[in-house]
């Protein structure tokens, strides 16, 4: 540990962090965005039912047996 | 194509559920306990265990790791083998993962009360439960991306991803704040001090909100709404992309809980930016989760479940509009260190987590019991408890803190405090803190029919154990067209749970690493010395007490807090403090320079015995608990050596082999000297007890850099 703190201890202009994180953050994000809108539709639509496919029970959740 | 048949095992469903509601009316009645204790500080009767400083973070780890714990849980195990198409995969790794959680629930339900801690916010269990804490957590893991691989569904649902989210940065986040050399048994040093220590740990609070409270119940959400609405999720691209968005985000928010503090300027800038920019995913998933309920909300009307989900998720985008304005240094400066923090994470806990919680519980409770909720009145009942509770507790907490903060910032016309007597502040917001303890009674009275509910629901159905199901095997699963990088992402688990590991990893290394590693970013200072031992002994009275709970150690340089405390307070003063003692909240003065003789606040030696003893006699509206204990127990040096042997190890320069006896005797003599002044006061006390060791370390508080009497020549850059 000492050896990778004696390394690092030299960084200058650690000033210049915030500003590539920014930068990573931004273009990670346009990438992201540019392929999740030419997601293909049938994909989009199944995906979306997922957790509705196993339900046969009936969907509503106010019957009670007694009027509590 | 052939279908396989499975069951789905509701067993560990049903121990995860019962285990939600257990703790969830334990843990908000310690909070209760804790809120009452605020207004009435003679109800712990003198007894350790009971004192507020000791069962808040019993509150808060209960809420959190074992309400909020076994809900998520609860909601890991009901929905993934559902979306998944097949069992969890595997019943003994659920039951140790079941047990063993409950198991360490109990034992920090023992340890914390006893004053094992390691003093870092909803991090205090000592390094054993830790170690604990970690096994389970990788039995979880195991089972969780186990299920995943053995999956009959191709594509894995966005509920999931935000599970493994969880999982994976939980495991990261944990592990790297609570690295810690053992003392003992059950005493730990931080590896990190001072202000490294408050940046790692604030890393993780920031993001134990956000990983533990916010992204499992996004999962969770995204399962329980579709499902309670028997609707889709409204578009399911915006969740693909506040998912990613808000993993990669969140996690460098950290250091916007500690502006002002000696921490770099660069690391509080950069934790600004991403708080404000963190707005966007969080109203993505509000909106995605609210507007799944267009077209429905003539059910909202009469569904409790519904109404529930509503307004949790509403309160989940009140807390992360709120969070964003939080970080901005000029609310910020007003908003630190008030109850206004505590509003603001109760609308997150109460609402979104609690609501969601028991919306989750009323759907799952008869469809495993295979019968109908025993009471729709009571459930409805339960609601208007749980929203009106919500809003009783948090609005006056939100007067109490822009009058606190305001009242310490007021000077008169000739520029002196307006209140310079702390206490003058305190009275003041009292009946705000009454308000709060009945807001919080109305929202316990809610969980007692929630547990009636539950329990009776359970009563009349009959447990079903195994449900049967069907899918076609993988391999034989029809595919969509061409594939994209996503969706061949996430049909690889691994390798998705890799890429949301590398995401978070990302904000974290540049938010911690230089931090670590630059020592410029500490600037040392020559006249700050390591504690004596005696001080070092009263150090870890005030820790055990939990004393960082209500009283800050960091003087932010503001001309009020200046003028009130003391010079403001340097990076490089806290670099022996293992762990740190900052603080977040000011329920009572600010502590970081009780020693310094020269300061209007300074009290005697006799002063801090009294008061310890009996808070009341000396200020008799003090809200603080007594310590009689403190008084008379004898102070315990057994592990002495062993303390300062520790320290040496983590960097704090002891003389070589001052361990061995040196360090004993030093402490002795200091112990004499205080309690012969103490006689001199008319207190006749042996220099053995506990009291005597505290006081040595709250009269060293933050007098190194006055020793020569001018403390402005020391700077932050």
């Amino acid at each position: 540990m000492k050896i990778v703190m004696n390394t690092l201890e030299r960084i200058q202009g650690v000033e210049i962090y915030p500003i590539i994180s920014l930068l990573i953050f931004f273009s990670f994000f346009i990438v992201m965005a540019y392929f999740v809108f030419n997601l293909d539709k049938g994909y989009i639509k199944e995906m979306k039912n997922m957790p509705l496919e196993d339900d046969e029970n009936d969907s509503s959740n106010i019957n009670s047996d007694n009027n509590l | 194509m052939e279908l396989q048949k499975f069951t789905y095992d509701n067993k560990l469903s049903k121990l995860f559920m019962y285990a939600t509601v257990l703790w969830g009316a334990v843990g908000l009645l310690v909070g209760l306990t804790a809120a009452f204790e605020l207004i009435f500080p003679s109800w712990n009767g003198g007894i350790p265990w009971l004192t507020f400083s000791r069962i808040r973070p019993l509150h808060t780890n209960a809420a959190i790791f074992a309400f909020v714990g076994n809900a998520i849980f609860l909601a890991v195990y009901y929905s993934t083998p559902r979306l998944l198409k097949t069992p969890m995969f595997s019943k003994t790794l659920g039951n140790i993962h079941f047990w063993g959680w409950q198991a360490i629930i109990v034992a920090a339900a023992i340890t914390l009360p006893l004053g094992f801690t390691q003093s870092k916010e909803y991090a205090e269990l000592e390094w054993p439960i830790d170690l604990a804490v970690v096994v389970v957590w990788v039995v979880f893991g195991i089972n969780l991306i186990g299920t995943l691989v053995k999956r009959r569904i191709k594509h894995i649902y966005v509920a999931i991803w935000f599970y493994i989210a969880t999982w994976v940065t939980i495991a990261v986040l944990y592990i790297t704040n609570n690295m810690a050399l053992p003392v003992s048994m059950m005493k730990s040093y931080s590896v990190y001090a001072g202000i490294q220590d408050a940046l790692v740990q604030w890393w993780y609070g920031h993001n134990a909100v956000a990983f533990f409270l916010t992204t499992p119940f996004l999962g969770l959400m995204y399962y329980f709404i579709p499902k309670a609405s028997n609707r889709p999720v409204y578009s399911y691209k915006l969740s693909i992309i506040h998912f990613w968005a808000l993993i990669f985000l969140y996690i460098w928010a950290g250091p916007h809980h500690l502006l002002y503090s000696s921490l770099p300027d660069w690391a509080q800038a950069l934790g600004v930016v991403f708080s404000i920019m963190l707005l966007a995913p969080s109203w993505g998933g509000m909106i995605n989760g609210l507007l799944t309920l267009r077209g429905a909300w003539d059910k909202v009307r009469e569904d409790p479940i519904l109404k529930m989900f509503v307004v949790g998720v509403t309160a989940y985008g009140m807390a992360t509009f709120e969070g964003p304005m939080l970080s901005l240094k000029t609310v910020n400066a007003l908003s630190h260190f008030t109850d206004w923090t505590i509003a603001h994470v109760h609308i997150g806990t109460l609402g979104w987590n609690g609501m969601l919680t028991f919306g989750m519980i009323y759907w799952i409770a008869p469809r495993i019991f295979n019968t109908k909720l025993y009471s729709v009145k009571m459930a409805n009942i339960h609601f208007w408890l749980a929203t009106t509770g919500m809003l009783f507790f948090s609005i006056p907490l939100y007067f109490a803190g822009f009058t606190q903060s305001l009242m310490w910032k007021e000077f008169t016309d000739a520029g002196a405090l307006a209140y310079p007597n702390f206490l003058d502040t305190v009275t003041q917001i009292l009946p705000m803190y009454a308000m709060r303890a009945f807001g919080g009674s109305l929202y316990y009275t809610g969980i007692i029919l929630f547990v009636i509910n539950v329990w009776k629901t359970a009563a009349k159905g009959k447990f079903v154990r195994y449900e049967e199901d069907s899918a076609p095997a993988l391999e034989a699963a029809p595919s969509h067209g061409h594939e994209g990088w996503h969706r061949r992402l996430e049909g690889m688990p691994v390798k998705f749970t890799v890429a949301a590991l590398i995401v978070i990893l990302i904000g974290g290394i540049v938010e911690i690493v230089p931090m670590m590693l630059v020592k410029s970013n500490v600037p040392t200072i020559s006249a700050v010395k390591p504690y004596t031992p005696l001080e070092l002994e009263g150090r870890d009275i005030y820790v055990r007490e939990g004393c960082y709970l209500c009283h800050s150690q960091m003087i932010r340089p503001f001309r009020s807090e200046v003028e009130r405390y003391g010079e403001y307070s340097k990076a490089g003063e806290s670099v022996y403090d293992h762990p740190f003692q900052f603080g977040s909240k000011r329920t009572g003065p600010d502590l970081a320079r009780e020693g310094v003789k020269t300061l209007p606040n300074y009290k005697p030696n006799s002063w801090h015995y009294n008061h310890m003893l009996d808070p009341q006699s000396l200020n008799p509206e003090s809200i603080m608990p007594p310590y009689p204990w403190i008084i008379n127990d004898d102070l315990d040096v057994s592990t002495l050596a062993s303390k300062i042997s520790t320290m040496q190890t983590l960097g704090v320069p002891y003389p070589e082999g001052y361990a061995d006896g040196q360090a004993m005797k030093d402490l002795e003599k200091q112990a004499n000297e205080i309690a012969q002044n103490l006689k001199e006061a008319g207190i006749d006390v042996s220099a053995k007890k506990e009291i005597i060791a505290l006081i040595a370390y709250l009269q060293r508080l933050g007098t190194d850099i006055y020793k020569d009497g001018n403390p402005e020549q020391y700077s932050n850059k």
